[in-house]
């Protein structure tokens, strides 16, 4: 018999690159294969992008009403929320959404298929097919983002524009750490799936606004129980210059784009957890 | 020898599954979301068995046995309650990669296989997961095109194949990586009889020219007859039998059912060796015990009755396991009667 089998155990780096070209060779067969069904890509990118325009046009005339911009922040830095939110949101729709299809996997029985492979659940997860939808929010999200920059009266630094990419990251990894931890309890419960589009819901209606206008209590919910204030709001306070300057939340204002990083290992520990108690549909 | 020695060793190896059971009277469905009311079933019962590297065993049961579970333990799936795995010396659960490495599986009604993509390419992706050099994926697909007849319908994408295609091309992918030990949880459900005998030629050719260890689940007999020299014989996730069908068949009787029908009323119905199933006026079934078979029996009706119309059954593990059951519980009644019995009767 050949040896594939008796391989040496391979480092880490290797398991990685392994990974990175095997994700890279599935994505691009399943895009191919979405992009043969013409109708069907060119619809799904289009509604991606009126979805995502409509709240765009919902923030333009909440603007125009309110000229001096909203809570603590100007026009311009509620734009800058909006369009930190959508690009994360259509990054995580591109590499995450598939977490909310896993009832439908585990039916099917190819959840079981997973465990056959030597990769990654989790990769194979989100490898199981490719969001065409996620090309009209990310479009959208980039391009309220840009005009953001722009518009905004701030001196661009190095720093800073790093500072958003990895807020931008680590809005994508709240999101992604929260529907993880869902899927975990969809591996137990197929209902709970009901709990994910709420907490969609919940992020997309006040995640594209300033928290300040909000009552504090909610605020502190928005903080640290259903952490949205990490996706785009914090970050966006250290931007513009209008974080707090003391105390406990002038700490975690300024380091909230690590939040979604220090979230999504959490999620990965339960789901790891969850793998191991996996029950398997019966048949 | 060790447990390294055999592709496959257990060790009153247990699963329960935890299942909610509804309240039932007033305010039922409120009690059963607040205060669920949970049952432990277990559905496989200290099993202990071993198989033998480059062996093809049939895992047999009636619906429900634990087969199926059985192999998700096997295959690192599900993670056992209690006792012991050890598939070619490795604990899957504790180390599903160097077990996926090792291992094949394919379970007949789920697809593993990409759903948009042609079977082609699927196995392509399958090709690059398991690393597989370029010259063993050409010679291996050559191998597998050569009986299974893939090429025909390997550029369809697998949401068009049918189920016998379908499951032809999961049964590539699933020892692609050329491993040494596969899983199949009834590869041959819903299939027709010219793929299922390519489908046998196939696994045959796998464990003689390969020397690959293959676990098949089945409650097709013929499938058994066709296919395997040892027979594992689970129900209610116990181990009931393990030997070969021969065996089972000289122990249990064949399973098979003789459907008689007669030109006029017959009374009392008495064949030796047979047992009657069901009996009226025109019509009786009867089934064949212990070395009796149905051809005694047919011979015996003729000699015997006036006979307008014979039937035989084909082997049904239904039946089979009908008789299996008859003969346990004659079995133990008879260790409990008799005076040496190892049984505490305290
Ligand atoms: N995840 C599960 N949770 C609860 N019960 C299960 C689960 N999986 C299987 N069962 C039950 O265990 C028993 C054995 O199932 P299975 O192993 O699929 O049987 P087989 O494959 O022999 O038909 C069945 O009664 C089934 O309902
Ligand atoms: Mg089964």
């Amino acid at each position: 018999m050949t040896t594939i089998a008796q391989l040496p155990v391979w480092s880490r780096a290797h398991r990685l690159a392994h990974t990175v070209r095997v994700a890279r060779k599935v994505s691009v067969l399943n895009l191919r294969a979405r992009m043969e069904y013409r109708g069907d890509f060119v619809i799904s990118v289009f509604f991606g992008i009126i979805w995502q325009t409509s709240t765009l046009m919902f923030a333009s005339v909440l603007l125009t009403r309110f000229k001096g911009g909203l809570g603590n922040f100007p026009g311009s830095g509620v734009l800058l929320i909006i369009g930190m939110r959508l690009l994360s949101h259509g990054l995580y729709v591109l590499c995450f959404s598939n977490l909310g299809y896993l009832p439908l996997l585990v039916d099917e029985g190819r959840m079981e298929g997973y465990f056959l492979r030597p990769l990654s659940i989790f990769t194979q997860l989100l490898l199981s097919q490719f969001n065409v939808n996620a090309i009209g929010d990310i479009a959208v999200g980039a391009t309220t983002l840009g005009f953001a920059v722009v518009l905004i009266h701030i001196h661009w630094a190095i720093g800073t524009i790093v500072y958003l990419g990895v807020a931008v990251i680590g809005g994508l990894l709240v999101e992604g750490a929260l529907q993880l931890m869902l899927a975990c309890l969809l591996l137990r419960s197929p209902g709970s799936r009901v709990l994910g589009s709420w907490i969609d819901e919940l992020m997309s209606t006040f995640g594209n606004y300033p928290l300040s206008i909000l009552p504090k209590v909610v605020v502190g919910l928005f903080t640290f129980l259903l952490p949205l204030a990490f996706v785009a709001y914090f970050p966006a306070e250290v931007i513009l210059g209008i974080a707090p300057r003391h105390g406990v939340m002038s700490i975690v204002t300024r380091w909230s784009p690590l939040a979604g990083l220090l979230l999504f290992m959490l999620a990965k520990r339960v789901w790891a957890y969850s793998l191991r108690h996996y029950h398997s549909a019966g048949g | 020898m060790s447990d390294a020695d055999f592709a496959i060793v257990t060790r009153d190896l247990t699963k329960t599954f935890s299942v909610a059971r509804r309240h039932v009277g007033r305010f039922a469905a409120i009690r059963s979301l607040f205060d669920p009311i949970r049952v432990h079933r277990t559905v496989v019962d200290k099993l202990t068995m071993s198989v033998a590297r480059g062996e093809l065993v049939a895992l047999l049961g009636p619906n429900g046995a634990g087969k199926s579970t059985s192999i998700k333990m096997l295959t690192g799936i599900l993670t056992p309650s209690s006792g012991e795995v050890f598939v070619d010396g490795r604990v899957p659960h504790r180390d599903r990669v160097g077990n996926a490495r090792n291992i094949g599986a394919v379970f007949g009604q789920k697809t593993q296989l990409w759903w948009d993509l042609p079977a082609k390419q699927s196995l392509a992706i399958l090709r690059d997961i398991f690393d597989v050099p370029k010259s063993v994926y050409d010679r291996q697909l050559a191998d597998f095109d050569a009986i299974l007849e893939l090429s025909e319908f390997w550029d369809t994408p697998v949401r068009n194949l049918s189920l016998g295609q379908r499951v032809r091309c999961e049964m590539a992918g699933a020892m692609l990586h050329d491993p040494s030990i596969v899983f199949l949880d009834e590869p041959t459900i819903g299939m027709d009889v010219v793929v299922k005998e390519q489908t046998r030629e196939f696994l045959r050719a796998q464990v003689q020219e390969r020397g690959r260890t293959i676990v098949l689940t089945t409650h097709d007999m013929t499938e058994v007859a066709r296919l395997c020299e040892r027979v594992l014989l689970i129900n209610h996730g116990r181990l009931m039998f393990d030997g070969t069908l021969e065996q089972l068949k000289s122990k249990y009787g064949s399973g098979a059912l003789v459907n008689v029908t007669f030109s006029e009323p017959v009374g009392a119905l008495e064949v030796p060796g047979a047992r009657v199933v069901s009996h009226d006026a025109m019509q009786a079934v009867l089934a064949p015990m212990g070395v009796t078979t149905p051809e005694d029996i047919v011979r015996a009706l003729i000699s015997r009755f006036p006979v307008v119309n014979l039937a035989v059954d084909e082997t049904n593990i239904e039946d089979l396991m009908r008789d299996v059951y008859l003969t346990t519980a004659d079995e133990l009644a008879h260790k409990r009667d008799s005076p040496d019995s190892d049984r505490d009767s305290a």
